[in-house]
């Protein structure tokens, strides 16, 4: 279980975030809502470690091991992802290239700590790019470059697809995206969840939950967490706006 | 084979040194007396030694240049002007000397032939030890000797080509060139010919205080096609090396040439080189100037774009470590209507190290049409490091399209985070990133050359993080 709680996290001395308390079972889906600047994305960097977001109080701990005080690169590597809201560039770095360096960083120690070969790796990746219908020259990119907005998301998509985490944070996954890459997204959600992986999916869309049929629903307002309910209460954000809560 | 204690750790591979007797020794000094002693044990015409006379008087008027890298450390006395280890030149590896052979074999010389290129040549201080060319490209009419040997066989070559476009007189290092001048690659490229795979040389420091001065000239006959590619290395002495290498290339009439540089002296040796080419009508020159080694190095490899649409390039690529600098840059003269010249170089400064970057891009008049750009950009780690840029543009036509950009910058945090959160160390991360950095100059690169490349890139951040 993916559990947070009592987090309270500062930003350049601010207090962002303030007893967060949250929990994310295995193939559970958890959708965070709540209106701009309400803390979602700040709750999904600190998650992962970001500097510059300082915890204060409280503790994350992923299937019993504590990730309060782990870098990023170790968050990542217990088996933590973030789908992050606005992708990062990172010229001249290939695609494939990258996420394979990322995939035997992680399943070092899953083997007998032999290295995924291109050639092996390149197969996997074709096959699970194909399920989200990414075109091969996507892969052969620069990360995140050359691409558009729903594009990126779905390139993002395919790093969780391919790093199989055990908890996933996806900020925003369908913003910017079109109705076709909204529901190739969808679908790459509960791929990951039928494979076991726990999401908090933030999102503003009900729209988008159609079909995925979450089991918690929290909205988080100002930093602190206001309403927690089932999928009914994505209806009545829908329908009311956050300002009724 | 000694690996010598260094006061850092260094991770230079290829410091090592060997342990061998010379046959022929100048000693140290510096002296009219030792240019003529090259000269008579090269056994050349009159003329080449009256070319070594007069440069040698070139060089003692001209300065030091008092811009760039600090040269006031070189010591012009304690260089040993001239050394030879064999006998003479093997065309086969196993021919040479075992000690010798292993070097070059840990270098990855031989492997490389077999696999990406149509020859090589490599030269083991003063002179040129082995060299080979293909069959296949020999029987199509293609010279690729060391310049030596190509001075007796080719005479009219040299009396047409040789000291033409870089006249002793151009610096105080092209007229100390000049005057010890030993070895370098010749390469000549008939007609209509493309030369498919890489001609490649490897100049290689093995003695103390060396002075090494080869000399290159290349000759791309109209229509023609090839790709030439050098590397070099150094053993770690902790004392001073000098290598001051001219090079001269001639892009006839539709002709295309590539020259690839990957520059691994050791932190020993001052590397201080002119390049220069003239391009006549649509033929392309482009330079591939990879630097990561040396103490100090000046080099502004140069076209002269004399032909109605030739075009120059320039993709460069310095890397500054604990104790470096790289004064590194480009020159682009536009000196026909409708010539085309760009200029990419990139720059990563680390550990103190300092890149700088000059360029010039000259439209006088009569460069009617003329396009050019010029981007420099430089990436520091650290606030030790530096990173100048000087670009300079000298524009007489009217009629032109020519700009420059530049910019300074760090590795973006964000970058190293969103790489990070997949898995990857700091480490890893900044070196990802380093490699995309530099990925425009590495895609040009032979893939052979291209994994090495990034193999060094990785070495240098893991020394500049640890």
């Amino acid at each position: 279980m993916f559990i947070i709680k009592n987090l309270t996290v500062f930003v350049d001395g601010e207090e962002k975030l303030a007893d967060i308390n949250l929990s994310v079972d295995p193939g559970e889906l958890y959708i965070l809502m709540g209106p701009n600047g309400s803390g979602k994305s700040t709750l999904g960097f600190s998650l992962i470690g970001k500097p510059g977001y300082l915890i204060t109080k409280g503790r994350i701990s992923l299937d019993g091991r504590n990730l309060t005080r782990l870098s990023v690169c170790l968050r990542a590597r217990a088996g933590l992802l973030l789908g992050w809201q606005n992708p990062v560039t990172v010229p001249g770095v290939n695609f494939a290239n990258f996420l394979r360096l990322a995939y035997n960083r992680k399943f070092a120690s899953r083997s007998d700590g032999h290295d995924t070969g291109p050639l092996e790796f390149y197969q996997l990746l074709r096959e699970k790019a194909e399920i989200l219908a990414i075109p091969e020259s996507f892969l052969q990119r620069s990360v995140n470059d050359q691409l558009s907005g729903g594009e990126k998301k779905r390139t993002g998509m395919l790093q969780a697809l391919v790093l199989e985490p055990k908890y996933a944070i996806f900020d925003e996954p369908d913003t910017g995206a079109d109705m076709d890459n909204a529901k190739l997204i969808a679908k790459g959600i509960n791929l990951l969840r039928q494979h076991g992986t726990g999401i908090i999916l933030i999102t503003h869309s009900p729209a988008f939950l159609s079909g995925l049929h979450p089991d918690k629903v929290s909205l988080l307002k100002n930093g602190r967490i206001v309403a927690t309910g089932k999928e009914k209460l994505a209806q009545e954000i829908g329908a009311f706006g956050y300002a009724a809560f | 084979m000694n690996h010598p204690k260094s006061p850092i750790p260094v991770e230079y591979k290829l410091g090592f040194h060997d342990d061998i007797s010379y046959r022929r020794c100048l000693g140290k000094g510096i002296s009219q007396e030792a240019v003529k002693k090259v000269s008579a044990v090269k056994g050349e015409d009159p003329w080449m030694r009256r070319f070594r006379l007069k440069a040698w008087e070139k060089f003692l008027v001209k300065p030091l240049p008092t811009w760039g890298g600090d040269l006031s450390g070189i010591n012009f006395a304690a260089i040993n002007y001239y050394l030879s280890s064999t006998e003479k030149k093997v065309f086969a590896w196993q021919d040479l000397p075992p000690k010798i052979k292993r070097t070059y074999e840990k270098i990855g010389v031989p492997r490389a032939e077999r696999k990406v290129l149509a020859g090589v040549e490599a030269q083991y201080d003063s002179e040129s030890i082995y060299g080979s060319i293909k069959k296949q490209w020999e029987a199509k009419g293609i010279i690729f000797t060391d310049t030596d040997t190509a001075l007796k066989k080719y005479p009219r070559f040299f009396k047409k080509y040789f000291g033409r476009l870089v006249p002793p007189e151009d610096n105080k290092f092209a007229a100390l060139n000049s005057a010890f001048w030993s070895g370098g690659s010749f390469v000549y490229v008939p007609k209509g010919v493309t030369v498919e795979l890489p001609l490649s040389a490897y100049f290689r420091i093995n003695a103390r205080n060396l002075g090494q001065f080869e000399r290159t000239l290349i000759i791309a006959d109209e229509g023609s096609s090839v790709h030439y590619v050098e590397g070099c290395s150094a053993p770690i002495y902790h004392s001073d090396a000098l290598h001051a290498a001219v090079v001269e290339i001639f892009v006839k009439k539709g002709a295309s040439v590539q020259y690839t540089t990957i520059q691994n002296w050791s932190g020993d040796v001052y590397n201080l080189v002119t390049k220069r080419a003239r391009v006549e009508e649509g033929g392309s020159m482009s330079w591939v100037d990879v630097n990561i080694g040396s103490k100090i190095t000046m080099k502004y490899p140069s076209c002269l774009l004399v032909g109605r649409g030739a075009r120059g390039e320039m993709l460069s690529l310095a890397i500054a470590g604990r104790g470096q600098h790289q004064d590194t840059g480009a020159k682009m003269i536009h000196l026909a209507p409708e010539t085309a010249s760009s200029i990419i170089s990139k720059s990563v400064s680390l550990e103190g190290g300092r890149a700088t970057y000059r360029g010039l891009i000259k439209i006088p008049s009569g460069g009617r049409r003329a396009r050019a750009k010029m981007k420099c950009e430089s990436l520091l780690l650290d606030e030790f490091s530096q990173a100048d840029t000087y670009p300079v543009m000298q524009i007489a036509e009217k009629e032109v399209n020519a700009g420059h950009e530049a910019t300074v910058s760090q590795i973006e945090d964000e970058q190293l985070c969103y790489l990070q959160s997949r898995g990857l160390s700091r480490e890893e991360a900044e070196s990802l990133i380093i490699s995309g950095f530099a990925e425009p100059i590495i895609k040009r690169l032979p893939m052979e050359y291209a994994l090495e490349l990034n193999r060094l890139i990785q070495l240098e951040i893991q020394k500049g993080v640890s």
